[in-house]
């Protein structure tokens, strides 16, 4: 029994279950109050109710939350929407609750004040589960990030690594009437890091 | 700042005192009205120990009501570091008194000085002048009225006066009301419509939102809309509720659980029929909100709520949240038919040999429920059936999701194991749980849950060396260590160990800056709807329960290791904030939960002891009492000034009166520490005096301590090391005190005490570590584990070890002990 809310900064303190996954990134306090200032409104959660809370004196607990933003510029066709994280609880997944976040997430992006002309996420070219989700969504690949993942800056494009290189995966928005922000065939285009930056 | 300026300060920092002040009398000479140098003068005098005249001077700097930034900021900061809040604000204060025009700058940096205070008065107080100084300021307008928001949402707390709230509830809309409408975006209508609640306005609110709606200005973000869904059920506008939460459902497809709740509420006081409500949902998609949504309408009409609680069942079974979303509403059923649903499913699974990942979720789903609607009895028979579902699925690598998913057939076992704790907490049988989890692990290497409870089993052990590891192989890092450094700390002290926690408490030394840049970016950018939980956020990270006990270990490491390198640093520290630590309330923001998460600690559990909530006991011995007397403890060492000390020992004798150690060994070695405290830095007469030493004499003896001092229940377990510990301590700061105390004829038999206990601890030594290994080889001789084919030795090593590499240090101590 999902609902959504504003994530706030002090769910910090109450998302472990969420956070403890290794493929969930914890950052810095400040990254996280940076998206709460410049994009409050693409930062939520969803919650459950907590039935331990005799013990806890928790009411809801966190199962997931959509951290957005938006960038790039729109004179480029560059102006988008940014999944920078989501992420579900292990309790939670299988139900579609990735896919809800990232569907409000296009919702409130697609009118004003933000109406971007596309939503878009990189996830690991390992990651056939993620990539199948969002290909279900309606995103596809626009171009393949060779080693985003990588510690050191790639300066070959064409040596291309599933384990270190993202797909930069896109779909278009309805302000996008011509979707001239997707492209077929994308995994065929490789590009460097420093290219993708907005 | 001139270049002059910089040198100085430069130099002050470098702590090149000297040279810094014989530029700074050249200055003064140039200009000597320049109010900055005197103030960077006074700074000196402190920081070369001159402290009284360094307060006396700036007293008197400050009454000439100095108005340039950098003397109002070094005075600002020189008070706050000796603990003079009211000083540090008078200077503001008077400043923009004396000079209201262009005073604008002056306050925003008091505001900025300010901001990790939290101190919500202030920020009133501030935003007071700062409105003042610039009336056409729109944001200023919000700041001010946000800061009445504030202070009225948190009036309790804050001790603010009926009168005072009569006063700020019509005063902060009014400054709204004038000038600033319309609003121009959805934070300043939040603003404005948080007032109006606190004022008990809902008929105005939603007048206000149907108005803004209406024009479309801008469209309502989340926190409009649930408000606006909020006020229409709190003022019973049922009609209203029906229509906009229906189109938040139906065509805007917010599928949002509160929504679908407020909904059916509506409709019920509507008189709408269950029937149309069913058909309107039966006619949209089936999700599980909404199938919950059907039980809700048939326990919302008082009708059988079985039914729909079935066929959820029935749909969502293969679903882990399944038990969750059932759980609340298995009360409004009688269960037995529910049970008899569940074992039908449970058999017939069983009966198939099925392997799919969809019936093993089942399964796990029942057995929970099973769990939870069973009776005592039949415990033995849930365990073995989880061992049962184990063995028939682990080798099935179809059920596995991702190469980092959790795998979900440990949910069982896990349960079972704490089950089996509850019953059994030995060490014995924590080491046999160790070894089981160890096992699960190989095939599940991320999962979470597991390694909460192995650190937890770990820290129950004097295995300080594997619960770190684990930790570190989480990669807890950032707030976590604010929520979950309780799992290792207290770490036995080592070199190592106080550098992981010196590193641990560098994320508080970032994050505290970050917090103070970003509330006052948050104020600029006027991001009021997530401004009040960045102040609250603030606050609870600046007086925890994690971040003092972090601080407070890493002196006690350093005064058991005698290793001086964060000394300085740390009670230089405490000497700033220590009294502000005492004396306020500390927060506690550990989570104890996340281990938790399978949904079975409910009040009448039977199976599972809630006392493993408390697990390592040394965690649940931390708390804010003992944590305010160890720091209590640190700043009386460490002062120099007897009216200072005087004060802190008063704290620390009423702190202690609420101090129940659970260990006989702490309690009493917190009286013998109680003695040395105030046999030392105290003012006693004769008579007290007498009693303290004899107290010390009579009780500061190894044989009297020793059968405190090794646990009765095992010398494997935590308890050793914890008293080692706080012995060797009290040990190191007797022998600071008599070094720096010299001359007193008592002096002598405590200095007799010392010796005796130090050379009897260092023939004790070498049992205590040949006991640990014997008894940890004896334990897994006898050790069974028929559910696991595991290899117990191999296990048993790596056990072995890190309980004799974590006494390692101590031992290494004692014998270096003088």
């Amino acid at each position: 029994m999902t609902s959504i809310k504003p994530f706030q900064i002090e769910d910090l303190f109450e998302f472990n279950a969420v956070n403890l996954d290794p493929l969930t990134e914890n950052f810095n306090v400040s990254f996280y109050l940076q998206y709460l200032i410049d994009w409050p409104s693409l930062f939520f959660k969803s919650t459950e109710i907590y039935h331990d809370n005799q013990f806890f004196h928790q009411q809801n607990e966190i199962s997931g939350y959509m951290m957005g933003k938006t960038e790039g510029k729109l004179t480029k066709k560059e102006w988008h929407t940014h999944i920078t994280a989501v992420t579900v609880q292990d309790q939670y997944r299988r139900i579609g609750l990735a896919s809800y976040l990232c569907l409000q997430l296009e919702q409130l992006t697609s009118i004003e004040p933000y109406n971007t002309l596309f939503v878009d996420l990189f996830v690991k070219v390992t990651n056939s589960l993620a990539r199948q989700l969002y290909e279900k969504l309606g995103y596809s690949v626009y171009r393949r990030v060779v080693g985003y993942y990588g510690r050191e800056m790639p300066q070959d494009r064409n040596k291309i690594d599933d384990e270190i290189d993202a797909f930069d995966m896109r779909k278009s928005l309805p302000r996008d009437i011509n979707n001239e922000t997707v492209r077929e065939n994308g995994d065929k285009v490789y590009v460097l890091p420093m290219e993708v930056v907005f | 700042m001139s270049k002059t300026d910089n040198e100085i300060i430069e130099l002050i920092e470098r702590g090149n005192y000297a040279l810094a002040q014989s530029q700074l009398s050249k200055q003064i000479k140039k200009f000597p009205q320049r109010s900055y140098y005197y103030a960077l003068n006074n700074e000196i005098l402190s920081k070369k120990g001159e402290t009284d005249q360094a307060i006396q001077n700036n007293l008197k700097l400050i009454e000439k009501i100095p108005n340039d930034r950098q003397t109002l900021q070094t005075l600002w900061k020189f008070f706050d570091e000796h603990g003079m809040e009211k000083e540090s604000n008078v200077i503001f204060e008077n400043s923009i008194k004396k000079y209201p025009i262009n005073s604008e700058s002056i306050i925003l940096d008091w505001f900025q000085m300010s901001i990790n205070k939290f101190n919500l008065r202030l920020f009133n107080k501030i935003f007071i002048n700062l409105h003042k100084s610039n009336k056409d300021n729109r944001i200023y307008s919000f700041w001010l009225a946000f800061s009445y928001y504030l202070l009225i949402e948190n009036h309790e707390a804050l001790k603010v006066s009926d009168k005072e709230l009569s006063l700020f509830k019509p005063l902060s809309i009014k400054i709204l009301d004038d000038n600033l409408k319309p609003f121009k975006n959805t934070q300043e209508l939040f603003v404005y419509l948080k007032l109006l609640s606190l004022s008990d306005k809902n008929d105005e609110i939603l007048t206000t939102l149907e108005e803004y709606k209406a024009s479309s200005v801008f469209n309502f973000d989340l926190d409009l809309n649930l408000m606006y869904l909020e006020t229409l059920n709190v003022t019973e506008n049922w009609s209203k509720l029906s229509q906009f939460s229906e189109h938040l459902l139906f065509q805007d497809k917010f599928d949002d659980f509160d929504t679908w709740k407020l909904w059916i509420k509506s409709n019920f006081q509507l008189n709408t029929s269950s029937t149309d409500l069913i058909s309107k949902i039966n006619s949209y998609q089936i999700k599980r909100n909404s199938s919950i949504a059907l039980i809700h309408i048939s326990k919302t009409y008082g009708l059988d709520i079985f039914q729909p609680i079935a066929s959820y069942y029935t749909k969502f079974n293969h679903k882990l949240c399944c038990f969750y979303d059932l759980k609340g509403y298995l009360s409004e059923i009688d269960t037995t038919e529910f049970i008899s649903e569940v074992d039908n499913s449970t058999i017939s699974i069983l009966e198939t040999s099925s392997n799919s990942i969809n019936d093993l979720i089942k399964l796990i789903n029942n057995q929970k429920f099973w769990f939870l609607l069973s009776k005592d009895s039949e415990l033995t028979e849930f365990n073995s059936l989880n061992w049962k579902i184990y063995n028939l699925y682990k080798v099935n690598e179809s059920i596995r999701g991702g190469e980092f998913d959790n795998n979900p057939l440990n949910e069982l076992l896990l349960i079972s194991i704490i089950v089996d704790l509850s019953n059994d907490s030995s060490i014995k049988n924590i080491v046999k749980n160790i070894y089981i989890i160890n096992n699960l692990l190989q095939e599940d290497k991320y999962n979470h849950k597991l390694k909460l409870w192995l650190m937890k089993l770990y820290s129950n052990l004097n295995a300080n060396d594997l619960s770190l590891e684990i930790y570190q192989s989480m990669n807890i890092k950032m707030i976590q260590h604010e929520t979950l450094s309780h799992y290792i700390i207290p770490l036995n002290p080592s070199k190592q160990h106080l550098s992981d926690l010196v590193n641990i408490y560098r994320f508080y030394l970032t994050s505290d800056k970050e917090i103070e840049s970003n509330i006052f970016e948050g104020f600029e950018k006027g991001v009021f709807n997530k401004l009040q939980s960045f102040i609250n956020f603030g606050k609870r990270l600046s007086n925890s329960v994690s971040r003092n006990f972090i601080i407070s270990n890493i002196i006690k490491h350093s005064i058991v290791l005698g290793d001086t390198s964060y000394m300085n640093y740390f009670t230089n520290l405490l000497k700033n904030t220590g009294e502000a630590i005492v004396q306020n309330d500390m927060i506690d923001n550990r989570d104890f939960n996340s281990e938790w998460k399978f949904g079975l600690l409910d009040a009448d559990s039977k199976h599972l002891n809630q006392d493993l909530l408390n697990v390592p006991i040394n965690s649940q011995q931390i708390n804010p009492t003992i944590i305010k007397l160890n720091i209590l403890k640190y700043l009386i060492m460490f002062e120099t000034k007897d009216e200072i000390i005087q004060k802190y020992l008063k704290l620390y004798n009423k702190f202690i009166s609420n101090y129940k150690p659970k260990l006989a060994f702490d309690v009493l070695l917190s009286k013998i520490n109680h003695n040395i405290l105030k046999l030392f830095k105290g003012h006693m007469n004769a008579n007290e005096l007498n009693s303290a030493l004899n107290f010390i004499v009579k009780n500061f003896k190894l044989d009297k301590m020793k059968s405190s001092l090794v646990p009765a229940s095992s010398i494997l377990s935590w308890e050793l090391s914890h008293n080692l510990t706080n012995l060797i301590e009290l040990i190191q700061i007797t022998s600071l005190f008599l070094k720096s105390s010299k001359g007193h004829k008592s002096w002598q038999e405590i200095k007799n005490c010392l010796d005796d206990v130090i050379s009897e601890l260092k023939k004790f030594k070498f049992k205590f570590k040949e006991t640990q290994i014997q008894q940890l080889n004896e334990l897994n001789s006898s050790l069974e584990i028929s559910e696991l084919d595991i290899d117990v030795r191999s296990s048993a090593v790596v056990i072995n070890d890190s309980i004799v590499a974590s006494a390692d240090p101590l031992i290494k101590v004692i014998q270096n002990l003088k």
